[in-house]
């Protein structure tokens, strides 16, 4: 996979009735990274992710790959699909047919290759995603997390440049979400770009690279450290803070963790601590 | 399990990996046999044979292939009634050759339903549809097919929760209640399956879906044992009915 640099400049997006869900919204996705959206339910995260794979045509403003504007005839369309895929977040929005292996190789055929590559493309992206030995099971057969991660192997058996994945995680246990997030980092291994949305902050600071906060109908784009410390920004987004910030700061209150980046998450955190009782100590670790 | 026991029995059988053409040439071969021989023994042997063969090397459970014949089983209860029930000028009486009538027809459409269920309940509907698109089946009958199928159980789903949450809140509780909820209950199913494929449309679309929905069909490679024991079997089948005739 090649990188593609996919960006959203200035984006009026909505529904039919009502005021937009985006009103000037700008988004770049980092080429090769992890970006993670973030925002309340009804934000417009959704909204972000069909304006930037085509599904739906903005208002106003413009999407563009690697500086080329997105037009939104069927020509088009087509070669944008082929760069960039959507994975919906209701798997049964996606899994049409009965067969995982049938479903999965709806895209490649799609994409007129032959049936040898069509097979070999449904076997490495059932294995990518951890779901191999599914392949001769029936799709109503699966659990909700295993229907996920057959969606994505169904945009991935197409090998696009920028996956965008709809809420890949709601809905899952934690083993679930464990599973997914490992499989999307096999995927960024074969350099694709990963943006997900989601509302879990905890998520996003731990797995995503840069992080970028769908508020007021706009987007904020930054560092994960920088934005999800942000206190007010989080409040106008009806967002929490990540608690490995919150406990990290009031760590590094108490002399407990030297300046620099604070841990993303639980074991990052228990890796800076002290590994003797306070009591034992004389000084603070360095 | 899914609530669709034959669609079950097809995923769990001992012939889901047989190829489908020749567990189509077995049921068909078995539904021509019971329609041309008499109902007995022509088409009792074509139901012992359909039944034996599920129920043993096919292994569908018992109590699915019996549940499974009920359904048909009513239909020709009520249609065997109606050919053996004459109305002439006396009135209603029973047509002359009433038990031979009802005997016979009972005889063949039972044997018949029976094979098509041996086929129903050893070959999964994603293999059949293929099938289907190779035997020259127009695409978009097919296309339509296949969806519906999968999002019957998207939308048994669907009607569970709904019911399960109306009985919950006492919404069958008395017969007017549940007429009430039933109404809103199709109401919203039906809402729900047109939102369903609105988005499914979109999904599918974003996966460079443009004429027809064409997957990659399971190889299921052909056995020349099993063809030859079909052939052999059936002509078996019918040396014996006339014999026994």
């Amino acid at each position: 996979m090649s990188h593609r640099t996919l960006a959203a400049t200035g984006l009026v997006a909505g529904y039919e009735r009502g005021r937009p869900v985006l009103d000037g919204a700008s988004l770049d996705v980092p080429a090769g990274r992890r970006l993670a959206v973030l925002g309340a339910n009804g934000s417009g995260k959704t909204t972000l992710l069909r304006c930037l794979s085509g599904a739906l045509v903005p208002a106003a403003g413009e999407v563009t790959v690697d500086g080329a504007r997105l037009g939104h005839d069927r020509r088009a369309l087509r070669a944008h699909r082929q760069e960039v895929q959507l994975v919906l977040q209701d798997p049964d929005d996606q899994l049409f047919s009965a067969s995982v292996t049938q479903d999965v190789s709806f895209g490649p055929l799609n994409l007129g290759l032959p049936e040898d590559e069509v097979r070999a493309r449904v076997a490495e992206a059932l294995e990518l995603l951890g779901v191999g030995g599914l392949a001769a099971r029936p799709t109503h057969q699966l659990s909700y997390g295993e229907r996920k991660r057959v969606a994505i192997a169904g945009a991935v058996a197409m090998r696009p440049c920028v996956l965008l994945l709809d809420e890949p995680t709601a809905g899952l246990d934690p083993s679930a979400v464990a599973e997914t997030l490992a499989a999307l980092g096999r995927l960024q291994e074969h350099d694709a770009t990963v943006v997900l949305s989601t509302h879990d902050v905890d998520l996003a600071l731990r797995w995503a690279d840069e992080v970028a906060v769908v508020v007021d109908r706009r987007v904020v784009q930054g560092s994960p450290e920088d934005l999800l410390g942000d206190d007010d920004l989080l409040a106008r987004a009806r967002l929490d803070r990540p608690w490995a910030l919150t406990v990290g700061a009031r760590l590094r209150a108490l002399g407990l963790l030297r300046d620099g980046a604070l841990p993303r998450d639980a074991a990052g955190l228990l890796a800076v601590l002290p590994d003797r009782p306070l009591s034992d100590r004389s000084t603070v670790p360095t | 399990m899914t609530g669709l026991a034959v669609d079950d029995a097809a995923w769990a059988s001992a012939w889901r990996r047989r190829a489908p053409g020749d567990k189509v040439l077995l049921c068909g071969g078995l539904v021509v046999t019971a329609l041309v021989l008499p109902a007995w023994p022509g088409s009792a042997l074509v139901a012992v044979v359909a039944v034996a063969l599920a129920l043993g090397p096919a292994r569908v459970p018992v109590r699915t292939f019996a549940r499974a014949v009920c359904l048909p089983l009513a239909f020709l209860t009520t249609g065997a009634v109606t050919a053996v029930v004459e109305v002439g000028g006396e009135g209603i009486g029973w047509a002359p050759d009433a038990a031979v009538r009802a005997g016979s027809l009972m005889g063949h459409a039972l044997a018949g339903s029976a094979a098509v269920l041996l086929l129903a309940t050893t070959t999964p509907m994603s293999d059949l549809l293929p099938a289907l698109r190779r035997a020259g089946v127009p695409a978009a009958v097919v296309d339509v097919a296949s969806v519906v199928y999968r999002l019957l159980f998207v939308l048994l789903d669907s009607l569970r929760a709904v019911r399960e949450a109306q009985a919950a809140r006492m919404g069958y509780s008395s017969l007017r209640r549940s007429y009430r909820s039933s109404g809103v209950l199709a109401a919203a199913v039906l809402t729900r399956s047109w939102d369903r494929a609105r988005r499914m449309h979109e999904g599918l679309t974003g996966r460079g879906m443009e004429t027809d929905l064409r997957v990659l069909p399971e190889v299921l490679p052909s056995s020349r044992l099993f063809l030859a024991t079909t052939v052999a079997g059936l002509a078996a089948l019918v040396t014996t009915s006339a014999v026994l005739a």
